[in-house]
Formats: C-alpha cells, sequence, structure tokens
C-alpha cells in the first residue's frame, strides 16, 4: 500500500499546487476539474463574495488550494473553511473591496445556520434571571464593520451586531442588535444565567444596568421567543 | 453478491436541488425512483433534509455517495460512516454505491474522482476497502466504473482486467456507468461492446447515464452537463437487452435545463429502455 499512498500524495499535491506541476499532462485535467467544483461551491454557497472578488476569485481559489485546500467530506462546507482561511487577509488587502471580508462572514454564517441541526432542547421552563437560556440550534451572531445584510453595494461603513436564526418555514431571518444586546445575547447563548449575562453584557456595551435596558431586553427576548428562536428556560430536571 | 431488487426497474432521474421543489408538484407515476447523494443530507437540518421526506413520501429512494473514498489510504472516517449507515437506514436501502476511485487523503479532500493505478495492490486495497465499507454500512456497497484521464504509472492489467479483478476480490455488485464507459473507450480508444462482453451482467444492480463534453484539447470529459448522446442510448440498451429489467438513473449536474426538458430526456432513455427491454424478453 505504500506505493499507492505515495502516489495518492503526490498527486493530491500536483493538484492542489502550482499549475507548473502537471502543465502539459493529462493528468492536469484533475488539477482543472478540482478547481471548477471548488468554483462551483462558492458561487453557490458564496454568491455574494464570489461577485465581489470578480476574477479574483480564482487567484483566491488558488491560495486556498496551496495553502490549506478542502478537509472536509462536505462540498458545502469548503466554502467555511475557504472563508475561515482567507477572510482575515482580505480584511487588510487593500486591492479588495474594504467589506469583502464581512460579507464572505455573513454567508458563511448564513450556512452555519441554514444547515444547522432540527434538534430542539427541551426548555420547559419559564426565563428567570438565575438560570441561563435555551436557543434553537439553527442560530448564530456576528458582529462585522459593514452593513453587509441590507444589500446595498457597496454596503454602508458602520459597526453592525447581526442574529440570525431559522424559522419554521426554514427561512433564513437576520435582525440587527443594538451592542448591548448582542452582548448579552452572546453571553445567554454560552450559557451565563440570564441576570449574570444582562450585567456583563451592559459592562462590556459600557452602558448602565437601568430601566431602559432592562426593558429594552425583556421585549429582545419576548421578541426572540415569538420567532421560535428562544425557547426558554432548561427544564427543572436538566439544570 | 447480488442485490437486485434494490430499486425499481425504469428509468429514474438524479435527484438535484435545482428542480426538487418542482418535481414534488408532479405526480409520483412522473418517476419510477430517485436517486440522491447521501452527503449532501448528512449532518445537516433545515429545508433540504424536510425536503427529502417529501420526496421519500412520493418515490422509493436509490443512494449514490461521492466522498467515501474506497481507493483511498487513509482509514474511514467514523464520523461519516456512522452518520451514512443512520441516513440508509432512514431511508431503507437495500444497498448503497460509490465509485471505484479515491478523493481524499488524510490531509485533504479533493471532491473529484481520482483514478487508482490498475496493479494488484490496488486490487487487494480496494477489495479490503468495499468489504469494510460493508461491514460499517450493514448493506452491499456497490462500485461505479468511472471515467479517467491518465493512467496512473504503468498499467499491469487494463481498465476492464482491473475491475473484474476488483469486483471479484471485493464481491461487490456493480454499477455500471455506460457513459463513464463511453467517454473511457473514447478517450484511450477500445470498444467499449467488447468492455461490455466481458462484464458479468448478473453483478450490475444499477445504470447510469450521463452525458459529456469535448474540451479544446479533444479530450472528452465527464461533465454531466449535456444529454446523453445516441452512443450512450446503445451502450444502455445492449446492456438492458441482455440483463433484463435494471434501474437506470440519468444523472445531470451541470448546465441542468428547465425540468421538463429533463423529464423528456428521461423519457427518451426510457423508450431505449423499454425497446431493449421488449427484445430481452424476445430472447425468452
Amino acid at each position: 500500500m505504500a506505493d499507492l499512498r505515495e502516489a495518492q500524495a503526490r498527486l493530491r499535491e500536483a493538484i492542489l499546487g502550482p499549475p507548473g506541476e502537471l502543465e502539459g499532462q493529462r493528468l492536469g485535467v484533475y488539477r482543472r476539474l478540482v478547481r471548477a467544483t471548488l468554483r462551483g461551491v462558492v458561487r453557490d454557497v458564496l454568491p455574494r463574495t464570489a461577485a465581489a472578488l470578480g476574477e479574483r476569485l480564482e487567484v483566491e481559489l488558488d491560495r486556498f488550494c496551496r495553502e490549506r485546500g478542502p478537509k472536509t467530506h462536505y462540498l458545502r462546507d469548503v466554502a467555511l473553511e475557504l472563508v475561515e482561511h482567507l477572510a482575515p487577509s482580505w480584511r487588510v488587502d487593500a486591492s479588495l473591496p474594504p467589506h469583502l471580508a464581512d460579507l464572505a462572514r455573513l454567508e458563511a454564517l448564513e450556512l452555519r445556520v441554514a444547515v444547522a441541526g432540527d434538534e430542539r432542547p427541551d426548555a420547559r421552563a419559564e426565563l428567570r434571571l438565575d438560570a441561563p437560556a435555551v436557543f434553537q440550534e439553527a442560530l448564530g451572531q456576528a458582529s462585522f464593520e459593514h452593513a453587509v445584510h441590507e444589500g446595498a453595494d457597496p454596503p454602508d461603513a458602520r459597526p453592525v451586531w447581526l442574529l440570525v436564526y431559522r424559522d419554521d418555514a426554514h427561512a433564513l431571518r437576520a435582525l440587527e442588535l443594538t451592542r448591548a444586546a448582542a452582548e448579552i445575547l452572546e453571553r445567554l447563548r454560552a450559557g451565563t444565567t440570564l441576570g449574570a449575562a444582562i450585567e456583563q453584557g451592559a459592562r462590556a456595551a459600557g452602558v448602565p444596568v437601568d430601566d431602559a435596558l432592562l426593558a429594552g431586553a425583556a421585549r429582545l427576548l419576548a421578541d426572540l421567543a415569538d420567532r421560535g428562536a428562544l425557547l426558554g428556560a432548561p427544564a427543572p430536571d436538566c439544570q | 453478491m447480488s442485490v437486485r431488487g434494490g430499486a425499481p426497474p425504469g428509468v429514474g432521474l438524479g435527484l438535484r436541488w435545482e428542480f426538487l421543489e418542482e418535481l414534488l408538484e408532479l405526480p409520483a407515476s412522473t418517476l419510477p425512483f430517485v436517486e440522491i447523494s447521501p452527503e449532501n443530507y448528512l449532518r445537516r437540518g433545515g429545508y433540504y433534509p424536510a425536503a427529502l421526506e417529501r420526496v421519500r413520501e412520493r418515490w422509493p429512494v436509490v443512494t449514490h455517495g461521492l466522498t467515501m473514498s474506497v481507493g483511498g489510504t487513509d482509514p474511514f472516517d467514523d464520523a461519516y460512516f456512522r452518520a451514512l449507515r443512520a441516513q440508509l437506514e432512514r431511508l431503507g436501502a437495500t444497498f448503497h454505491s460509490d465509485h471505484l476511485c479515491w478523493s481524499a487523503t488524510p490531509e485533504n479532500s479533493l471532491h473529484d474522482l481520482l483514478p487508482l493505478p490498475f496493479t494488484d495492490e490496488a486490487v487487494r486495497h480496494v477489495g479490503r476497502r468495499v468489504r469494510e465499507a460493508s461491514d460499517r454500512l450493514g448493506l452491499p456497497v456497490a462500485l461505479e466504473n468511472v471515467s479517467y484521464y491518465a493512467p496512473r504509472g504503468p498499467p499491469a492489467m487494463s481498465e476492464l482486467e482491473f475491475l473484474l479483478a476488483v469486483l471479484d476480490e471485493s464481491d461487490a455488485p456493480l454499477l455500471l456507468d455506460v457513459n463513464h464507459l463511453h467517454v473511457n473507450s473514447l478517450n484511450h480508444g477500445f470498444d467499449p461492446l467488447a468492455f461490455l462482453a466481458r462484464v458479468p451482467l448478473e453483478r450490475v444492480v444499477e445504470v447510469h447515464v450521463a452525458g459529456h463534453h469535448v474540451w479544446e484539447d479533444g479530450l472528452v470529459v465527464d461533465t454531466h452537463g449535456a444529454a446523453a448522446p445516441d452512443p450512450v442510448h446503445a451502450l444502455l440498451a445492449w446492456v438492458v437487452e441482455r440483463a433484463g429489467p435494471l434501474p437506470v438513473v440519468l444523472e445531470r449536474d451541470q448546465e441542468i435545463p428547465p425540468l421538463p426538458a429533463l423529464l423528456d430526456e428521461v423519457r427518451a432513455l426510457g423508450e431505449t429502455y423499454d425497446r431493449a427491454l421488449a427484445r430481452w424478453r424476445a430472447r425468452g
């Protein structure tokens, strides 16, 4: 099996590496086919990112292949691997649109939420300050430096905190949050009790825990419960 | 190993998301069955798994995998096999199929059907892997002959000899892709009917048909991006005339036409199939 392993390792390197290796050889067709597949999944899963990259997509695909290459069994997840690997450098690359990294991160977040499991954790109890909250699986949040969720091209450059979730009809919904709401939700989702999440979130956002904040948090949580995104508190026997 | 009867005979369609909703609007009599790639539904919730449940209510579903990497040298991925087995059990599959190729190394999953060398070492290796895959899934794993564009090293045997040796070594059923056979015959210059004459047709559990493209350098590439051409119809007919009723799947992955046009192609293939089946019946 050593010969087989070595031959496969060589072809992998040639497919993912620079074109020179396979130039003029029949095996070069595999380099082309692999890239066509990767290009296809990026265009399907990250359509706005692919459009913003334009012809630069080929360069970035080559770089992804050369530096890391796809690792996942699941073709759709190659798009996530690509964003994770390339977006940090896009953020500081002056030759690319300044919102590109945010756009890619938003589309990656949307994919994660779209494919998240259907499980609905047991949450039979009412929310209370000394208990954590339980959310549906298909939900995620992130902050951005551009309003990439609004669809404008180019998007406004302003700080944005988004919560993305999947509704009962499997459609993706995005809610724009205040900084304080995002900080509180992030902690709640990480398992912090509601009271502590409010206190820590407010501190992180630099706002006081006053009546306005508490009323706003109550409205947000009620809204998320109405939308089916927030399920409640863990059942008593789960705590 | 024979698993005939795993899917209804006739011409079915490889399910693609581009026409999933539209297909669900049509009567169940539109198709005898559909084929899915389980990888597209594994480890995910949301719309597509829910849609698959609706598909199952209408049609038998057969499964055809993309990333098992039967010829790969890295150990099988336990999580992938667990998820795949659970999916196959949910679908009531009687066999599963994947490709006679490799697609991953320990470092990368390349998402393409990469060629194996036609050697005894590869035969023994694939034989072991197919048996292990069948054990892990609790089902027979049928192997599909793939199109290949360059031999890997000096061949110790022909593609046909390699395929036959792998089938013997693995005891696997065969998913016979007549488009792959046609593409290989054009690229490597052999007679596809002479090839078919030596294929053990009793091992064939399913047939795939598709179209292909010719690249600028003359290479014929298995793109699944065009209608199945006449020579592919002819190979399908040759097989059905001699093997009898079989499930046949039309695959289309690129330049997917509107669903009515795709169903017209299914009907045209169905006519080829029916004529061949009539000849099979006349043979007694």
